[in-house]
């Protein structure tokens, strides 16, 4: 995965931040310097999204999962604190694309019915739903549908998307063409039967899940290329590049990271002021986007970057 | 650091105790041979050694690094492969001397921080061969228990600043070099100096540090 600098790896970053404030490597901001690169380049690419979210937007290939499971043989266990169930001998082993999907279990004469509420692991998820076992209990039989009650779905667990900013997706399948997005409502009320609707796919973006339909025609969803804007990559070594553009924006995070980092160590002179050389960075970087932004708005942003 | 341990001897001596026993005033020769009137060779030379320690203390506090650096930058010392630069089981003993670290490296030139035991707890989690770091304990540099980011091994780079006690065979052959930086030698004697006649509180840190802060 490229990172977006070409210049700045982690260590000429760092070393810049420590040498402007006289200092060292020998003390706890070293040690934090990852974690405290992160928050840096992390806070001014969301500071300044509005110009640098086109840099962010990454293709990922996805497949919805329609496929139900059933246990083999043998038992399982319902831990009742945690609501876990957990069967070893499925058929298949159960997935992230699970979750939403209606399951039914046996327990001895009694059956329960729920809702995947999450994925713990190949043999193991968590079940929402009423009346499911009060005390741990061994479980006969698991039966999972294939899909949502209400459809597909395509989770988006995994996926370190940018969320504080306007979230700007894009789906595309190689089923059809006529991939349309909208809201949750209006995916509850769409037709697939409905001629209009015959060769398109529908979907809604509704927190962890992005919900679809499909038209009559449609024998399956294809599959789908999601753009989504993602958040930077992190830090984990020294020779790592910097994932955010070269230029104003590098000189914005390094304010922020040596605020960070005065936050963590005494200083031997006082942190230098570096206000004017931000007001006149943030500003020069809207222009040239063609963009306006206010005095105030400046203002207000070099005070949460020092 | 090209004035001789004789001749700073002999400073001393013909300040605070300029005649030997014989009544005669000691010259190279008999610098660090002979005892004089108030103090005998080996205690002169304490005294001396003393003051350099405590001058190198009082730098430590009160000068920033960058300023100590070039202030002093005749005891900084370097270990390359062998003791004192091994870890063993985790621990590297600092050398006879020491003063205050510098950088501690490993032969592929990565930085791992020396820091205090203070900060332990904090640290802890962050612990990765691709952050390796090491705590100030005692008179050792120490790995954190269990940790395996700073392996045992004898090619670590350890620079630090040092002030080793001459001995009298460093005062006698009349070749052995005072590392303190040459703008600092009168400081030096004055130090040695007030040690000797046991002015005000006999602390060689405090008599340092009045030194140096008199500018």
């Amino acid at each position: 995965m490229a990172s977006l600098s070409r210049d700045w790896t982690a260590k000429r970053f760092f070393q810049h931040a420590l040498s402007e404030l006289s200092l060292d490597p020998n003390n706890i901001a070293s040690v934090q310097r990852f974690e405290l690169m992160d928050q840096a380049v992390s806070a001014v690419a969301s500071m300044f999204y509005d110009l640098v979210s086109n840099s962010y937007l990454t293709a990922v290939t996805i497949l919805p999962d329609t496929t139900g499971r059933y246990s083999n043989s043998g038992t399982g266990t319902w831990v009742a604190a945690t609501k876990t169930l957990t069967f070893v001998d499925m058929n298949t082993d159960f997935g992230s694309g699970d979750v939403g999907k209606t399951i039914v279990f046996r327990v001895g004469a009694l059956v329960y019915i729920g809702q995947v509420a999450s994925f713990v692991g190949i043999d193991a998820v968590t079940v929402d739903g009423h009346n499911l076992p009060a005390a741990d209990v061994t479980v006969d039989y698991v039966l999972l549908s294939s899909s949502t009650p209400t459809g597909n779905n395509i989770t988006l667990n995994g996926l370190r998307m940018m969320r504080t900013a306007a979230i700007k997706l894009v789906l595309a399948s190689t089923e059809s063409e006529n991939v349309v997005p909208m809201s949750e409502e209006e995916l509850n009320g769409w037709q697939n039967g409905a001629p209009k609707n015959n060769g398109r796919i529908a979907w809604a973006y509704t927190g962890e899940f992005i919900n679809l339909r499909k038209g009559a025609d449609l024998t399956t969803y294809g599959t789908f290329t999601l753009t989504y804007p993602r958040v930077p990559y992190a830090i984990t070594a020294d020779t790592d590049y910097l994932d955010l553009p070269d230029g104003a924006l590098i000189d914005i995070a390094l304010a922020k990271l040596e605020s960070l980092i005065s936050n963590r160590v005494t200083l031997p002179k006082p942190m230098p002021d570096k206000s004017t050389e931000l007001r006149g960075a943030i500003d020069s970087l809207y222009r040239s986007a063609g963009k306006e932004i206010s005095q105030e708005l400046i203002t207000s942003k070099i005070k949460s970057l020092l | 650091m090209a004035v001789t341990v004789r001749s700073q001897v002999l400073k001393l001596a013909l300040r605070v105790d300029p005649r030997t026993k014989a009544q005669v005033e000691f010259v190279g020769a008999t610098i660090g041979t002979v005892a004089g009137n108030r103090f005998a060779a080996q205690r002169l030379l304490d005294i001396y050694n003393e003051a350099r320690v405590g001058l190198a203390g009082a730098i430590r506090v009160l000068m920033p690094p960058e300023k100590r650096a070039t202030v002093i930058s005749g005891l900084i010392l370097r270990s390359t492969s062998g003791a004192p630069s091994t870890f063993t089981s985790g621990v590297l003993t600092l050398p006879a001397g020491f003063i205050d670290h510098i950088a501690l490296r490993t032969s592929a030139d990565v930085d791992i921080p020396i820091l205090p035991s203070s900060v332990l707890q904090i640290a802890s989690r962050h612990d990765a061969a691709a952050n390796p770091f090491v705590f100030r304990e005692g008179g050792t540099l120490k790995v954190l228990p269990g940790s395996t980011s700073v392996p045992d091994a004898s090619d670590y780079e350890f620079w630090y600043y040092g002030v080793t006690d001459f001995t009298l065979t460093d005062v006698t052959n009349g070749t052995s070099l005072e590392t303190y930086n040459d703008d600092l030698l009168p400081r030096l004697l004055n130090i040695a100096e007030r040690i000797a006649n046991a002015q005000g509180n006999y602390d060689p840190n405090a008599i340092a540090f009045d030194e140096i802060q008199k500018g």
